[in-house]
């Protein structure tokens, strides 16, 4: 999995929204808000990355 | 480029409003666009070339949330309809009111049939549910009676499981997992009744719903308080007029605030708010200033006078032409501040947020630890379970979470209140640790209204003209004094001047028609530009030492003689100083002026140390010399020229009228011209502090009482076990004490 850090990540509603896109395009995922990171599987980092900016998220490797 | 409100919905912190508007802020020809989050609301502006509504819609649904634009038409000149913002508020308390009594209902009969007996030896209760002869009839009927309770709750189980699942489990989750494990026991239980009837007697339905009952209470009670608490920016809002009287020409009509722009005159009667900033171009009157300063007294408004959109005309008639509308209004911008200080989360209020991450799992490992002791133990699974629902149930860290924001939320709307704005929870923090207070000088410890009031010179018209030729191209201060006092002497044309110089700090210098150089500034200016001013030394010395200031003027090398500048000390500056180090505060006056000026304001006013002849550029190096020193410094200023020295600062305190104020460079504003506010802002502060801790501690102390009794440690040697139903009652009482500590802040005299 890859690491991807998401400083904005704040609250269990910016988990459950990110949680909803990266399942609706059935990416698999982890999401740890207490360090402000998301875990995806290496063939979707660059898809991730732009799920997160449309959610308003700046994603960083 | 087209302006639109929408109402967001979704968003629950500061990081979804943040999210709406970076998602937002992307699309092509948006040139602005703001959240305002207690509001639920997006104000944009875009290129409808380049965009549309739909865009707009279909990149916030995409980013999670969702959106519906708002009417423009009826929404106030600031933005939003303050009625209708409440209105749905209060529909969604008074739901959740609903919810909560009905639930209490439910939990009550519950709690009635299951426990009456207990407590009421010979509680009737029909044959056809009695527990000794129906006792399967029983069971059914609480199980009846727990549901409605449980669905109305069901929030705690949908948000405290996803959380569980997602490997942050919270707060809902602590609930969601005792009250599941009650009511699934007890299910379990009615099943196993027909053929063990005594068991009936180990049924935990009453405890699911009391729990869930309880929790709710805590839930609404935050919810309540917070409306409560927000009534500082409700107040505010509701200042403004939705209407206003717009003179056209000869005519008068009345139109909706929010189509007024600058420029447009507006009609203001006695009685009537003022519907937006501008300037008297008619009339007079009296304003009520209240809403802005807290000084109920009102102030005498005529022509060129600045009016405040929200204030009151008390009396007279009032022609004022519109200087700002929108969130460019002062009103907006106190709003905006207040909001601010609510939604920043202050360094105490992050470091309870990370305690209750930590304090979750803990919890779950402690119940899980608890009851598995027990039954190893050689105590049957009724008496574990219980174990584990009360760990769990008394554990729930909901007033710990409430600890900080309602004391920060009460403290900030207190100020306001005050006429005090703090911009943050963490400048709210901040200011309590405060040791130093530097004040500047001019505008702040003085009215910053320099006049002159002497004149020395062979001849003073020469010196005046020259003088106001030179100062009639500067901004400062003193350059109006001289222009203001040279135009009373009917001096009122300027020579040309070429190759103007503003020498920082200290003086002007340029040429005049003929060539000669000309010169103003301070005596030290002078003598660095090579000017003789030997003859003045003794008149200089004289008007320094009661604290005036002297301008030098100059043609060639020759001085024309010496102009005395005096601004006066305002009339609560001494008392301010006093109130200042009455609460422990060393107070430190910072200026330009030479020493002997210094020294007089200073004994004046009363201050403690005096750093005198400070360049503008070299104030911020006086505050870290202080900081170096381990002090905390809040630095006091008008907030425009010591701008590096107020960010520099551990707290910038900006002074200042309604319409002059650097609201966006200060941690605090001071809306009322009155030094007092200092020692009132940090009263405050320490006041908010100490609620805030009083607040941490006994929802701590609730928890750490009760997880160890919960746990059974008592149960060996005193019998002492804690049911989940006191455990949940103990629970929300802990957060009503947090809450109600908070609001007692309100009533503090600061």
């Amino acid at each position: 999995m890859k690491t991807l850090k998401v400083e904005e990540m704040h609250c269990m509603n910016c988990v459950n929204r990110i949680s909803s896109a990266l399942k609706a395009e059935a990416i698999e995922f982890e999401i740890k808000l207490e360090e402000k990171i998301v875990r995806v599987d290496p063939e979707n980092v660059e898809r991730a990355i732009d799920l997160l900016d449309d959610l308003g998220f700046t994603a960083s490797q | 480029m087209k302006k639109e409100v929408y109402d967001i919905g979704g968003m629950h912190c500061a990081a979804c409003s943040s999210a709406v508007e970076r998602v937002t802020r992307k699309l092509p020809g948006v040139e602005s666009s703001d959240v305002n989050l207690p509001l639920n609301r997006l104000t944009i502006t875009y290129d409808e070339d380049k965009t549309s509504s739909q865009d707009i819609i279909s990149k916030i649904e995409r980013a999670g949330f969702s959106a519906k634009i708002r009417p423009i038409e009826g929404k106030s000149s600031f933005g939003v309809s303050p009625a209708t913002s409440s209105a749905s508020e209060e529909v969604s308390l008074l739901q959740e009111k609903r919810s909560l009594v009905t639930s209490a209902i439910f939990a009550g009969l519950l709690l009635a049939l299951s426990m009456g007996h207990m407590i009421i030896p010979g509680f009737p209760v029909p044959d056809i549910i009695s527990s000794d002869t129906h006792p399967v009839n029983m069971a059914i009927l609480q199980m009846i009676l727990a549901i409605p309770v449980l669905f109305l709750g069901r929030r705690f189980f949908t948000r405290g499981f996803s959380s569980l699942f997602r490997g942050n489990p919270n707060m809902d989750t602590l609930v969601a997992l005792s009250a599941s494990a009650s009511f699934i026991y007890s299910l379990v239980t009615t099943f196993l009744i027909t053929d063990s009837p005594h068991l009936v007697h180990n049924l935990y339905f009453e405890s699911s719903a009391v729990v869930v009952a309880f929790v709710s209470v805590g839930k609404y009670m935050e919810a309540n308080s917070k409306e409560k608490t927000k009534g500082a920016i409700t107040k505010l809002m509701e200042l403004a007029p939705e209407t206003a009287i717009l003179v056209d020409e000869d005519a008068q009509k009345e139109v909706s605030s929010s189509s007024i722009r600058p420029g447009d005159i507006v009609l203001v009667k006695a009685g009537a708010r003022v519907p937006l900033d501008g300037i008297v171009v008619s009339g007079s009157g009296s304003i009520n200033e209240a809403m802005l300063t807290g000084e109920s007294m009102p102030v005498a408004k005529g022509e060129g006078s600045e009016v405040i959109g929200g204030s009151v005309s008390v009396d007279g008639v009032l022609y004022v032409k519109v200087t700002r509308t929108g969130d460019d209004t002062v009103l907006s911008q106190i709003i905006r501040f207040v909001e601010d200080a609510q939604e920043k989360k202050a360094p105490i209020s992050r470091l309870a947020d990370k305690v209750s991450g930590v304090f979750v799992p803990i919890v779950m490992a402690i119940a899980v630890v608890a009851a598995a002791i027990w039954f190893i133990v050689g105590k049957d699974f009724f008496f574990a379970i219980k174990i584990f629902t009360s760990v769990l149930v008394i554990a729930c860290p909901c007033a710990m979470g409430l600890a900080t924001p309602t004391a920060i939320i009460v403290g900030t709307g207190l100020g306001a209140s005050r006429g005090i704005l703090i911009r943050s929870g963490e400048a709210l923090e901040t200011a309590h640790k405060v040791s130093v207070a530097i004040l500047d000088k001019t505008g702040t410890i003085t009215e910053g209204s320099p006049i002159v009031t002497d004149i020395i010179s062979d001849d003073q018209d020469a010196l005046m003209q020259v003088g106001f030729s030179l100062e009639s191209l500067s901004e400062h201060p003193l350059a109006k004094a001289v222009c203001s006092a040279s135009n009373e002497m009917g001096i009122s044309e300027a020579e040309p001047i070429t190759g103007f110089e503003n020498v920082g700090g200290r003086g002007v210098s340029g040429f005049n028609a003929d060539g000669s150089r000309v010169l103003a500034g301070s005596p030290t200016f002078m003598k660095e530009m090579g000017v003789d001013i030997s003859q003045h030394e003794k008149d200089i010395k004289s008007l320094q030492g009661m604290g005036k200031t002297v301008i030098c003027v100059a043609l060639d090398d020759t001085s024309l003689g010496i102009i005395g500048v005096s601004d006066q000390v305002r009339q609560s500056s001494r008392l301010s100083m006093e109130r200042i180090k009455s609460i422990g505060i060393k107070t430190v006056l910072l200026t330009g002026d030479n020493r002997a000026a210094a020294e007089h304001i200073g004994d004046i006013v009363g201050v403690d140390e005096i750093v005198a002849e400070v360049l503008p550029t070299e104030k911020a190096n006086v505050v870290k010399r202080y900081q170096d020193g381990g002090e905390i410094v809040m630095m006091v200023g008008d907030g425009i020229n010591d701008a590096p020295a107020l960010a520099c600062a551990d707290i910038g305190c900006a002074i200042g009228s309604g319409s002059d104020i650097a609201i966006d460079s200060a941690d605090i504003v001071l809306m009322n011209s009155d030094l007092c506010d200092v020692a009132r802002a940090i009263t405050l502060s320490r006041l908010t502090i100490r609620t805030i801790k009083q607040n941490l501690f006994w929802a701590f102390f609730y928890n750490v009482l009760g997880i160890p009794i919960a746990t059974g440690a008592l149960y060996p040697s005193f019998g002492i076990l804690l049911s989940p139903m006191v455990g949940a009652f103990a629970m929300s009482l802990s957060s009503l004490f947090v809450v109600s500590n908070a609001l007692r802040l309100r009533r503090k005299e600061i």
